[in-house]
């Protein structure tokens, strides 16, 4: 029913607008405001088109070469660690050492769900965190680089932006991609970048929205349909929809990888049939970047009030 | 706050409770039900000389878990009944011993039994209200698209409406973590029961869920929710079912077709989530189709959690 005029529908949070310091507790200030609005989606966002360069680079222009691309190799055995992200977390229960229960200690039926879930542990953590490797993430290892610095990642981000940004609603990412395998995944994420500062000398690598493809689905949902090694196709990723204001200063990124491990199981590259998988492979997957092959990056971005 | 707005009802009841009411469904089968109702002062409670509405939450996670310990008496001290219930199989509920994680044909039926049977007492107006988020909010769903006519309102907080798509196989990938919540579903599940060495297989493999999760390819009858079949065959269904097939066309895995075909119930509903949610699109998308198509108000809130 069509809401009537002093009482909204609609209620976002609005993230952003935050000053970017570090909170007593060791949290980013990224601040954000709750805000009505008439309908889901925002009629008022204009779509704005951002395109992946082979130099790392996001801008509103597409290449001036009609073949352009960059080649990572996706080795399965050493997938990209998740780092947060939309997920509803995965759980232990709590070691004896952390103060779990005792390694015998079962209780009754009707009683297992209470203990459990008073002693619960995150293995994997949801939300916004720095995207760079550590300890806490499964499958991480020494030396702990910024996500942005594995080979297996590329990262697309644009110069400082010169105003606030906002972008609110699903975020559609094209890609042209080829790969060595027949099948393999693709992983985009979303990501605020936070200038250095006193409190965040190498900046905050905010994580927004992030999602996958397998590629064998990429026509449909329904029937799988392997690709040709070597030969581009152009695959389509919405990500879940999100809302937050790219600051003054601030860059927009876009990671491009091929996993996002324990949040998904990895894809062994070779084609056979999922969860039977009996070895796996390293593929080499591109990333096309020419203006036959243009990769992008399509925004919903909410035009200022005062325009 | 507008003027068109009523003022928020303000609390004037205690709170009784009425435990393990076994509510039967269609075919018998009872399930297990706390009703917390409101009591005066001078422990009048309230009957069919003065009725109250109720708030119903239909549970796999337990209903005398302590989440519902701030709640209930907010609801129940502002006028409301409120009504947490065990699913089929689950708890302290009657079953066949069946429980396919967030996958249970029942699910609608059971939901339509429980709202009518609410309206029906004495104490009742007639109006229902469900609430509840994740697993709590699938089951309003399915309820809901069974029309039930005494159902008023919904809040459904983070819930897919497509598990394929919003819970099991984003992308056409595994969501690993539903390996880490079938364990927890098999936590005091009908299919262990008593049997304390099911139970320490379960409670060991939740101890070393992050090893656990690193040794896929596993195969059934490996993982420990081997002595729940049940549910290691769901989380093998989601694992090995990479094509959206007949089994997640099924309603209980998939309600958005009947969602967009007009099946849902006229009622006031608010859906929320939160942005690191991954069922964030499936609330927007609830709500982007279902405002359209009802007289009653939908609401849509989302949050930074």
């Amino acid at each position: 029913m069509p809401a009537p005029e002093n009482d909204p529908p609609v209620r976002i949070y609005v993230m952003g607008t935050g000053d970017g310091t570090k909170s007593e507790e060791g949290h980013l200030n990224h601040g954000g405001y709750w805000r009505d609005e008439n309908e889901w989606p925002l009629e008022r966002a204009q779509f704005q088109t951002l395109y992946l360069h082979d130099d790392g680079s996001l801008d509103s222009f597409e290449s001036m070469e009609d073949e352009s691309s960059i080649t990572y190799t996706y080795d399965p055995e050493k997938p990209v660690p998740t780092v947060g992200g939309q997920l509803v977390g995965m759980f232990k229960i709590t070691a004896p050492e952390d103060g779990g229960p005792d390694l015998d200690e079962v209780p009754d039926y009707l009683d297992q769900w209470t203990l459990a879930r008073n002693n619960l542990t995150e293995v994997i953590a949801a939300g916004g965190f720095h995207q760079k490797e550590g300890p806490e993430w499964i499958g991480a290892e020494e030396p702990y680089q910024l996500l942005k610095d594995r080979s297996d990642v590329l990262a697309f981000e644009t110069d400082p932006l010169q105003d606030d940004t906002e972008v609110t609603g699903e975020v559609m990412i094209k890609l042209w991609v080829s790969s060595t395998a027949v099948d393999t995944d693709f992983t985009v994420k979303l990501i605020d970048v936070y200038p250095f500062s006193d409190d965040y000398p190498e900046g905050y690598h905010l994580n927004l929205t992030d999602t996958i493809l397998r590629a064998r689905y990429r026509n449909s949902w329904s029937k799988e349909e392997m690709m040709t090694p070597g030969e581009p196709v152009e695959v389509t990723i919405t990500l879940w929809p999100t809302s937050n204001v790219f600051k003054k200063g601030h860059r927009i990124r876009l990671d491009v990888s091929s996993s996002n491990f324990p949040r998904f199981d990895v894809n062994p590259n070779t084609g056979e049939p999922v969860g039977r998988h009996t070895h796996m492979v390293k593929a080499d997957n591109t990333i096309h970047t020419g203006a036959d092959h243009p990769s992008r990056m399509i925004l919903p971005v909410i035009p200022a009030e005062d325009d | 706050m507008h003027s068109s707005q009523k003022s928020p009802s303000q609390p004037r009841y205690g709170v009784h409770a009425v435990r393990d009411i076994m509510i039967p469904m269609r075919d018998g089968i009872k399930l297990a039900t706390d009703i917390f109702l409101p009591v005066h002062g001078d422990g009048r409670i309230v009957d069919a000389d003065e009725q109250v509405p109720a708030l119903l939450v239909r549970t796999s996670y337990d209903k005398t878990a302590p989440e519902w310990d701030d709640v209930i008496p907010y609801y129940v001290r502002r006028g409301y009944a409120f009504v947490v219930q065990d699913l089929r199989s689950r708890f302290r509920s009657e079953g066949d011993g069946h429980y396919y994680h967030t996958v249970n044909p029942w699910e609608g039926d059971d939901g339509y039994d429980t709202v009518e049977w609410l309206a029906e007492q004495d104490w009742c107006t007639g109006k229902i209200g469900t609430l509840g988020s994740s697993h709590r909010a699938i089951t309003q769903t399915q309820l809901a698209l069974r029309k039930p006519p005494h159902l008023a309102a919904m809040w459904v907080e983070a819930g897919p409406t497509n598990i394929y798509r919003h819970e099991a196989r984003e992308g056409g990938a595994m969501s690993l973590q539903m390996f880490g919540a079938a364990h927890l579903h098999a936590l005091d599940s009908h299919e262990v029961g008593d049997d304390p060495e099911k139970a320490k297989i379960i409670f060991d493999a939740m101890r070393d869920m992050g090893d656990w999760i690193q040794r896929f390819p596993l195969k059934p009858g490996e993982t420990a929710l081997r002595v729940a079949p049940d549910l290691e065959q769901t989380v093998f269904d989601y694992y090995y079912r990479g094509e959206y097939d007949e089994w997640w066309d099924q309603e209980a895995a998939n309600q958005e077709p009947m969602i967009e075909a007009g099946e849902h119930a006229d009622v006031a509903v608010t859906v929320s989530c939160g942005w690191y949610d991954n069922f964030v699109g499936a609330t927007a998308n609830y709500f982007k189709t279902l405002n359209p198509q009802t007289e009653s108000p939908t609401r849509l809130v989302l949050g930074a959690w």
